[in-house]
């Protein structure tokens, strides 16, 4: 029993895990990232570069010209994609093969952080609750701000990214389709209903995918302005400096890359021993232990190298620093989703077409698709190793160049190097331990 | 660049660099399995050729479908009263060898080779062999329906 993605995806043709690393390719990568590391400490530049929030280096022409026409045509995808999903996920087939299971843990749950991180906060257009809230303000002749409230916490977004993670990772029947439509039922509701008491602006702290996702498009190139609303391009990963941290970001991001930590550890054969003959609930409850107890580690190692730099520059309050460094660690939680599920999003990503000319096993074939196969050799094994490697060592030195920016910036300069330490080690652990993970993924 | 006392800065790069080699020590381990998995088709057609005459040995009474001189990896999969007994199947496969699995249940079931989409019914008491070649990489996952247990995790070398 495994309790894993592949499982959980499509019962006929999943079932697939990635080769184990080479083990030259992981020798190389966690080499590099020692190497980098202190690198960054001794000749990276002196001055903060992104204390001012990242620097625009272009603005789209006429961007706001026809930026209504897609943001309005996303709004009408997003509540689209949605309704065929919890439409499948109700009353499609009961089993694997159903499309709203490849649409939830693939399409979105793996494929919009990913594209996210390169276009930018999307799901602020394809979020279904947010249209709805944006219909109704409206019509009761409200003015419609979709600006995040500035008092508002992240703890209702770590509930729910936990509750997600929990029921894709730990929950002992996650490929069922009527139990997942139920959740997108009782989620939906939720979003809704808190739009309704707090306003549609709390859907943007409130939202755990809202949360996450914009946390994560600040990584990308390309960005909405707030004052202009112009679309602008930035450096990539430099965004990541401007994250407004609220309380419980710490615990979004650190939730966030546990559970990914998490899924790899679970596809161990250690892992697999430990939860041994257990079935049902009882694998749930270990599985659940297992998920909190990877968080909890991940946690663990981040705020001890915060407390010790902390207690380097003579911080009074020890934890003074989680908050301001946290920013530092999304582009390796990125790096996770994408090393880790970078095989699943090519090649389950590939039933969408197949099962969306027959969403409710009626024999249909709409688009004349339903015969086609995936094509397990799209990407080589090798491909999908640089990848891997690829995504980890490049999270990693984004995740130090943001920190060795805050560090020069926050600290006397006579401090700044030695404060950095901590922080660096903890990330060589997190982009070290990411690897020996995909040794045997 | 402030200096860091080089004593102190030596001590930071050693503790490093100790856990660095602490973590590739133990992927070291992971790398001697994983040559040894991805040797010669020689050594791999041997242990091979060892397991599919066993399992004539033993099967030869009730089958007649196993023919000996078969080359290339034979897995077997015996279920006897919900315990399954999977022989063959820890080393990796080199990718367009010919995998054979000799799949008997004492109950009705069903195989399912993901990937490769073999999906063959079981007859209780009556061994089934299903032949095919590994040209795809990756592990893949096979399993019992009925049973509904993962048998063995098929590993592919690219």
């Amino acid at each position: 029993m495994i309790a894993t993605l592949h499982v959980v995806v499509a019962h006929g043709l999943g079932g697939r895990s990635d080769l184990p690393l080479p083990t030259w390719l992981f020798t190389y990568a966690a080499g590099m990232a020692v190497v980098i590391s202190f690198v960054a400490v001794g000749t990276f530049w002196r001055q903060p570069h992104l204390a001012q929030g990242p620097a625009p280096i272009t603005t789209m022409p006429r961007a706001t010209g026809w930026l209504w026409i897609v943001r309005g045509a996303g709004r009408l995808i997003g509540l689209a994609l949605f309704a065929l999903t919890l439409a499948v996920a109700w009353v499609g087939p009961p089993n694997g093969n159903n499309l709203a299971l490849v649409m939830v843990f693939v399409a979105f749950w793996v494929g919009l952080p990913l594209l996210s991180a390169v276009a930018g906060d999307i799901w602020q257009v394809l979020s279904p609750w947010d249209t709805v809230a944006l219909v109704v303000t409206r019509l009761r002749g409200r003015p419609s701000d979709a600006s995040p409230l500035p008092q508002a916490s992240h703890w209702w977004a770590v509930a729910g990214l936990f509750g997600f993670t929990w029921l894709e990772l730990c929950y002992h029947n996650p490929s069922s389709p009527r139990v997942l439509a139920s959740l997108i039922s009782v989620y939906a509701g939720a979003m809704v209903l808190g739009a309704a008491v707090f306003g549609r602006r709390w859907l943007r702290t409130g939202d755990a995918f809202a949360a996450w996702f914009g946390i994560v498009a600040s990584l990308a190139p390309l960005y909405r302005d707030p004052t202009t609303g112009r679309v602008r391009a930035r450096l990539p990963f430099t965004g990541a400096a401007a994250i407004a941290v609220r309380p419980g970001t710490v615990a979004l991001v650190l939730v966030a890359l546990g559970s990914t930590g998490f899924d790899s550890t679970s596809n161990a054969s250690w892992w697999e021993e430990v939860v041994g003959a257990r079935t049902g609930w009882d694998a749930t409850w270990v599985n659940t232990l297992g998920l909190m107890w990877v968080i909890g580690v991940m946690a663990l190692i981040y705020a001890g190298a915060m407390r010790l730099n902390a207690r380097i520059v003579g911080e009074d309050d020890l934890d003074s620093l989680l908050r301001p460094f946290i920013h530092s660690l999304v582009p390796i939680a990125l790096a996770y989703v994408l090393a880790h599920y970078f095989s699943l999003l090519v090649f389950e990503g590939q039933q969408v077409p197949i099962l969306v000319s027959d969403p409710f096993a009626r024999g249909w074939d709409l688009f004349g698709t339903i015969d086609w196969t995936v094509n397990y050799l799209v990407v080589s094994t090798r491909t999908i190793s640089l990848v891997q490697v690829g995504a980890i060592v490049a999270g990693h030195v984004a995740g130090v160049v943001l920190a060795h920016d805050r560090a020069i910036g926050r600290f006397p300069r006579h401090l700044a190097t030695r404060a950095q330490l901590p922080l660096l080690v903890a990330m060589v652990f997190y982009t070290v331990g990411g690897l020996v993970l995909l040794l045997r993924a | 660049m402030t200096a860091l006392p080089p004593g102190r800065l030596g001590a930071l790069a050693g503790t490093l660099f100790v856990s660095f080699l602490v973590l590739a020590g133990c992927s070291s381990g992971d790398s001697a399995t994983e040559s040894a998995t991805s040797t010669t088709a020689t050594t791999v057609s041997t242990s091979t050729t060892s397991a599919s005459t066993d399992s004539t040995g033993t099967d030869a009474s009730t089958s007649t479908t196993v023919e000996p001189g078969f080359e290339g990896r034979t897995i077997t999969i015996d279920v006897t009263a919900g315990e399954v007994k999977t022989v063959g199947c820890e080393q990796a496969v080199a990718k367009d060898s010919t995998v054979r699995l000799v799949v008997t249940s004492d109950t009705n079931d069903d195989i399912h080779v993901h990937g490769y989409e073999k999906e063959v019914a079981i007859t209780a008491g009556t061994p089934s062999v299903i032949d095919f070649i590994a040209n795809l990489p990756g592990v893949w996952e096979i399993e019992l329906h009925g049973l509904d247990t993962t048998v063995c995790e098929l590993t592919v070398n690219g």
